[in-house]
C-alpha cells in the first residue's frame, strides 16, 4: 500500500533539529496562553461580556442608553452637575461598578502570572525558524560580547554554549555548527543588527520581547565577567548592546503619565 | 467489520459497519510509525497556529475499537496529514486534515458526529464551508487521489 510507505519514509528520515528540548523552549519564550492568539481573543471578549454581564452590566447598559437620550447639552449639563436625575444616578454607579469589575480581574489576572508559570502547549511559529533567527540574535551578541578584551577564550564559549542548550533547549550539535559559523564572521558583526530581528520575532507574538532583552542583557553580562575580568572594551560593548535593545533606563524617565498609569495595573 | 466508536466528548459509542476493514487492512491501521513526543515534535515545526497544532495533537487522541483491537485512527489521520503536507508543500496541513475527517464522514456518515469536534475548527479556522471537499477533489486532484487511497479502509 503506498500509503505505508509513504508514511514509513517520511517518519523513518532523520530530522536536522534546531531545538531538540521543545518544552524548555516554548517555556522561555515567556508568552504562556497568550501563544493560543484566537483563543486569546475570545478570552478577551469574555472578560468584558462578563464585566458587563455582572450585576453592574445591566446598569451600565442603562446608563449608556440614558446618556445618549439626553443629547450633547445635556451631557455638557451633566458634566458641570446640572443634570441630576435619580435614574441617571443610579445607573453612573452602575457603569462604575462594571468597570471595578473589569479592572478587578485585570489585576488578578496579572497577579496570576506573577505566581503561575504557563508553558503554552503550541506556538505558531515552526519552532525550527523560530529557533534558528533567536540564535542568529543571541549567538553573535554574547560572541561579540565574549571578543571584546580581544579574544573569545573556551571558557566563555563554553558559558555560551551550555546556556542555549540549558536555558533554551537548543540542539548541542547545531549550536557547535552556529558557533563556528559565527566566529568566522564575528569581526565584521556590530549590534545594531540584531534591531531589525527583534522587530521580526515580535510580530510573531511568540516572544515576550521585554523579558528577552533583560534575559540578553543578564546573560550577556554574565559572559563578559566569565574570565573574572571586566575590561573596558566589554564595558562598552555592553552598553553598545543596552543602546541597541532600548532599554537605556532615560527612556524610562520620559515615560507618558498614560504608561506610567499601565504601569501600575501591570503590576510589573 | 462492525467498529465501535466513542464519542471524544459525551462518550457515547455507536457502531459502525467498516466492510472493507478485513485483517489486513486492520494490520496496517494499528502500525505507528512515529511515537507521541515526536508526533508532537512534527507538529510544533509546521507553519500554522497554535490552535491547529492543538487541534491535530488531540486528533492524534482518537481512537476506535474493532473487536479487542484499538485502532489509532486519529493518530493515523495526523500522520498521513503530515506525509502528504510534506508530499505537497503547496497545500496546508489543517486543511488537508479537514479533507481526510470529511472524506470519511463522506464514507461512513453515522461517523460524523464523533469527529466533528475536530473538523468543525478546522474548517471555522481556515474559513472552508461545507463541501469544500468537491472543490478540492477539483482543483487538487491528485492530493484529492491520496486522501482517497488513504481513507479507502472505511469504505462500503
Amino acid at each position: 500500500m503506498s500509503v505505508d510507505t509513504d508514511l514509513s519514509e517520511f517518519f523513518g528520515k532523520d530530522v536536522i533539529q534546531v531545538v531538540s528540548d521543545q518544552e524548555r523552549f516554548r517555556r522561555r519564550l515567556k508568552i504562556g496562553g497568550d501563544a493560543f492568539q484566537y483563543l486569546k481573543k475570545a478570552e478577551n471578549v469574555h472578560t468584558t461580556a462578563s464585566s458587563l454581564l455582572g450585576g453592574a452590566g445591566a446598569a451600565g447598559a442603562v446608563y449608556a442608553g440614558w446618556f445618549a437620550s439626553i443629547g450633547t447639552l445635556g451631557q455638557v449639563g451633566l458634566a458641570a452637575g446640572m443634570v441630576a436625575t435619580p435614574l441617571g444616578a443610579l445607573a453612573a454607579a452602575g457603569a462604575v461598578g462594571a468597570g471595578g469589575m473589569y479592572f478587578t480581574q485585570r489585576l488578578l489576572k496579572n497577579t496570576r502570572k506573577g505566581v503561575v508559570e504557563e508553558i503554552p502547549s503550541f506556538i505558531n511559529t515552526p519552532i525550527d525558524v523560530l529557533g534558528t533567527t533567536l540564535v542568529d540574535i543571541l549567538l553573535p551578541v554574547l560572541l561579540k560580547i565574549a571578543d571584546s578584551d580581544g579574544e573569545v577564550l573556551e571558557e566563555e564559549q563554553d558559558l555560551i554554549a551550555k546556556y542555549l542548550e540549558n536555558e533554551w533547549g537548543f540542539d548541542p550539535h547545531f549550536i557547535v555548527g552556529a558557533i563556528a559559523a559565527e566566529m568566522a564572521q564575528i569581526d565584521q558583526w556590530s549590534f545594531e543588527s540584531i534591531r531589525k530581528l527583534i522587530i521580526e520575532v515580535s510580530k510573531t507574538g511568540d516572544l515576550d520581547v521585554s523579558g528577552f532583552k533583560t534575559d540578553l542583557m543578564a546573560v550577556a553580562r554574565d559572559v563578559s565577567h566569565a574570565d573574572g575580568k571586566l575590561m573596558s572594551g566589554e564595558v562598552a560593548s555592553l552598553q553598545a548592546l543596552e543602546a541597541s535593545l532600548e532599554l537605556r533606563p532615560s527612556s524610562v524617565a520620559r515615560r507618558s503619565f498614560w504608561a506610567w498609569l499601565r504601569s501600575i495595573f501591570r503590576l510589573r | 467489520m462492525i467498529v465501535d466508536v466513542t464519542h471524544p466528548e459525551t462518550g457515547e459509542t455507536i457502531k459502525v459497519d467498516m466492510p472493507n476493514l478485513n485483517e489486513s487492512t486492520l494490520a496496517d491501521l494499528q502500525k505507528e510509525h512515529t511515537t507521541n513526543q515526536q508526533l508532537r515534535e512534527h507538529l510544533e515545526r509546521l507553519p500554522v497556529s497554535a490552535e491547529v497544532k492543538a487541534i491535530l495533537f488531540n486528533l492524534a487522541k482518537f481512537t476506535i475499537r474493532a473487536g479487542e483491537t484499538i485502532i489509532l485512527l486519529g493518530k493515523r489521520l495526523v500522520e498521513v496529514g503530515l506525509t502528504l503536507a510534506n508530499k505537497y508543500p503547496n497545500a496546508t496541513m489543517g486543511v488537508i486534515v479537514a479533507a481526510l475527517l470529511s472524506a470519511l464522514i463522506a464514507l461512513v456518515p453515522v461517523i460524523g458526529p464523533a469527529i466533528v469536534s475536530f473538523l468543525a475548527p478546522l474548517m471555522m479556522l481556515y474559513g472552508l464551508v461545507d463541501g469544500f471537499l468537491t472543490d478540492f477533489k477539483s482543483s487538487k486532484p491528485k492530493l484529492a487521489e491520496d486522501i482517497r487511497e488513504a481513507t479507502a479502509f472505511a469504505a462500503a
